[in-house]
């Protein structure tokens, strides 16, 4: 028997580990006087439950088998069934099929914003906002498909607006370099 | 009264709050007309300029700035099937299909009117409504609050779309992540593996930034929406049209601004919730169901589904303001700021400030009716919006990621929270989990947790005071409705389908 989602299956096994784990840490929180669980209570509620929704989680990936039809999930005759909720505040998932597309270009523009952010924690500090931002602004436009002068062009725009809003109106210290930018 | 009410117009009648009213509105269009950038986003990367603020201007321009990216939601999905906000996702087909049809003018105005009549619905609700709330608010102790926060948590998995079992996990992520820190007990350090920073929790405004800001800039970076369009919207004639199907359909604007408030003063449903139940009770209820989402579309499910989340928008503030549960993931991050500026919401705002109250609510209808105006404006110019490009965009949303993670605590562990959070909740949305219920868990968890084990120690372990005072026992039958609305549904529209046949 294969796994339909198999997504689905590492996400409901990882809950599992992430549950268990979970479990095993809180027996090391100290009890309340009286032997009633304090500090271990609430976590350890969670990890079980992540326990029990990974495994449902699991057991469904592989298919929908007998009961096609048997979990009321909320309005299942819609369209686009996507998985959302709360406000109009995060983003639809826009059906099954595209989330499997594992565009090469795509990963590589992802690690891109991560490595910038990365770089920006480790040098920032150390040659200040102003030429940071800058240049990792550039870069990433570039990468991201913009012609390099207009990169350059949008990246001091960027910065030096931020740095008015941020510096200058609301006198958050961003980091000063050796030049003092 | 008229004391409190006069304070409240001359609290309005200030230089910062007006700029800042007319910066977020701006904002606020700009941003929700973008498919892909969401209203919480958009709060997201608001909140580090707000927090510099004094209360009442921060909270106007989250106001302003929501009520105006719900509208501007609907732009994109009309001219591009791509909603601009989730709230928009569940008339977009009708939209889209309409505006082809040559009616973009129509769809828009009706969408830009019933959101401003929805919003302003919304807000006299909440001016009604808190007054009531208060009153009761002010006999709930912990054992009523624990109900209540539990009643969120039910509501943002139960009420959600798609799968439960994947919003119930990202739930307990949230929650998870909200008891990082010292615990209510004992001050035990849990989870924080030693380090001196993580003592005081995860810092919240970081962690929003990351998961709904950085997440979203990833998320586009993999996996790229077509923005160029030529489409265009002629506008003429427009409110003509719009004031004839308005009239013809008022019945539709009637039932989109109840379901819009009911559901948007349950903590934890807002929005785009509010929207798709409206679209499914319209849809349940009316002649020409068979025309929605087909062939030229149908303009009634825009005309309720398009108010119901603007008065949803505004009835979320019900809760958050009596008694500091988020109404929604917007509100969630609203609490946020207004506990780090000392605003501390609950019923003794009412006593205490009045005037700032009655001036949130004029904010309210002011906002909505800025609406018309501007939004006009953001039709006339939605071509050019809709054409901003994405390699320039993305990165400039990053580094306000970045710097808005730092302003708020001067830290450069700050900017590593909104890293880790970035990601988790990019992989969460890769999965198909719903990112909303994480916000609620990391907001509602401390409330869940601190009054459980107040009312346990207070009363020594006695559990059945959870059932047996009277507002908690109708809070937990409200919680088990909820949990039974899935299976209520069914029933419901195979009633509603018997007898409209």
């Amino acid at each position: 028997m294969r796994p339909v989602a198999k997504g689905d299956l590492a996400g409901g096994l990882l809950s599992v580990a992430f549950g268990s784990a979970v479990l095993v840490h809180v027996r090391t929180f100290p009890q309340l006087p009286g032997g009633q669980p304090g500090p271990a209570l609430f976590p350890g509620i969670i990890g079980a439950l992540m326990i029990v929704f990974g495994l449902v989680l699991s057991v469904r990936s592989f298919g929908p088998g007998k009961n096609a039809a048997a979990e009321p999930s909320v309005p299942a005759t819609d369209p686009a069934p996507a998985a959302t909720a709360g406000d109009g505040g995060e983003d639809t998932d826009q059906a099954a099929a595209p989330k499997a597309r594992t565009n090469r270009a795509g990963l590589v523009n992802a690690a891109a914003i991560v490595g910038a952010v990365i770089a920006y924690i480790l040098v920032a500090d150390v040659i200040g906002f102003v030429p940071t931002m800058v240049v990792l602004l550039g870069l990433l436009m570039w990468r991201l498909g913009t012609r390099p002068l207009t990169a350059i062009g949008a990246a001091v725009i960027t910065t030096a607006f931020i740095t008015v809003v941020f510096r200058l109106v609301l006198l958050v210290p961003l980091p000063q370099g050796p030049l003092g930018i | 009264m008229l004391n409190d009410l006069g304070q409240a117009l001359t609290m309005l009648a200030d230089t910062t709050l007006i700029i800042a009213v007319l910066g977020s509105a701006i904002y606020g269009l700009f941003i929700g007309a973008i498919p892909g950038l969401s209203a919480t986003l958009a709060t997201a990367l608001l909140v580090p300029i707000t927090f510099f603020l004094p209360p009442l201007p921060a909270i106007a321009s989250i106001v302003t700035m929501s009520a105006m990216a719900i509208f501007a939601g609907d732009v994109p999905s009309a001219l591009v099937r791509m909603p601009g906000t989730p709230a928009s996702a569940a008339y977009t087909e009708d939209a889209y299909r309409l505006t082809h049809s040559g009616k973009g003018g129509l769809v828009l105005g009706v969408g830009l009117v019933g959101s401003a009549i929805g919003g302003i619905a919304g807000a006299l609700v909440l001016m009604a409504a808190a007054r009531l709330l208060a009153e009761v608010a002010l006999l709930f102790t912990s054992f009523e609050y624990f109900w209540v926060a539990v009643l969120g948590l039910t509501a943002s998995v139960v009420i959600s779309r798609g799968s439960q079992v994947k919003g119930s996990i990202a739930l307990l992520i949230g929650l998870f992540l909200s008891t990082i820190g010292l615990d209510i007990t004992l001050g035990y350090a849990r989870f924080t593996f030693g380090s001196t920073v993580l003592l005081q929790g995860i810092s919240f405004i970081p962690a929003m930034v990351g998961l709904f800001g950085l997440s979203e800039v990833l998320r586009n970076v993999t996996d790229p929406r077509a923005s160029a369009s030529s489409a265009r919207i002629d506008p003429y004639g427009m409110f003509a049209e719009t004031r004839k199907t308005l009239r013809r359909y008022w019945r539709r604007v009637v039932s989109g601004n109840v379901i819009g408030s009911a559901i948007g003063i349950l903590p934890g449903a807002g929005g785009d919730i509010a929207a798709w139940v409206s679209y499914a009770a319209t849809k349940n209820t009316s002649k020409d169901a068979h025309k929605f989402g087909k062939g030229e579309g149908h303009i009634e499910p825009v005309v309720s589904a398009g108010s119901s989340n603007n008065s949803a928008l505004a009835s979320a503030y019900v809760p958050t303001l009596v008694l500091g549960i988020p109404g929604d993931t917007i509100t969630a991050i609203l609490i946020g700021v207004l506990f780090v500026k000392g605003v501390q919401p609950g019923p003794e705002l009412f006593e205490q400030q009045p005037s700032l109250l009655y001036a949130v609510y004029m904010v309210f209808i002011l906002a909505n009716l800025l609406l018309l105006p501007l939004g006009y404006l953001a039709i006339r110019g939605s071509g050019m919006l809709l054409r901003v490009p994405r390699n320039v965009l993305m990165p400039i949303i990053l580094a306000f990621c970045i710097v808005g993670a730092f302003a708020i605590n001067n830290g450069t562990f700050q900017i590593v929270v909104m890293l880790a959070l970035g990601i988790l909740g990019y992989a969460l949305d890769r999965g198909g989990f719903p990112l909303a219920p994480v916000v609620l868990g990391i907001v509602l968890g401390p409330i869940v947790e601190q009054n459980f084990m107040q009312s346990v120690i207070k009363t020594n372990w006695d559990l059945t005071q959870f059932f047996t005072r009277p507002i908690s026992a109708t809070l937990m039958v409200l919680t088990m409705l909820v949990l039974a609305y899935p299976f209520l549904q069914h029933g419901l529209r195979r009633l509603l389908r018997h007898g409209t046949r």
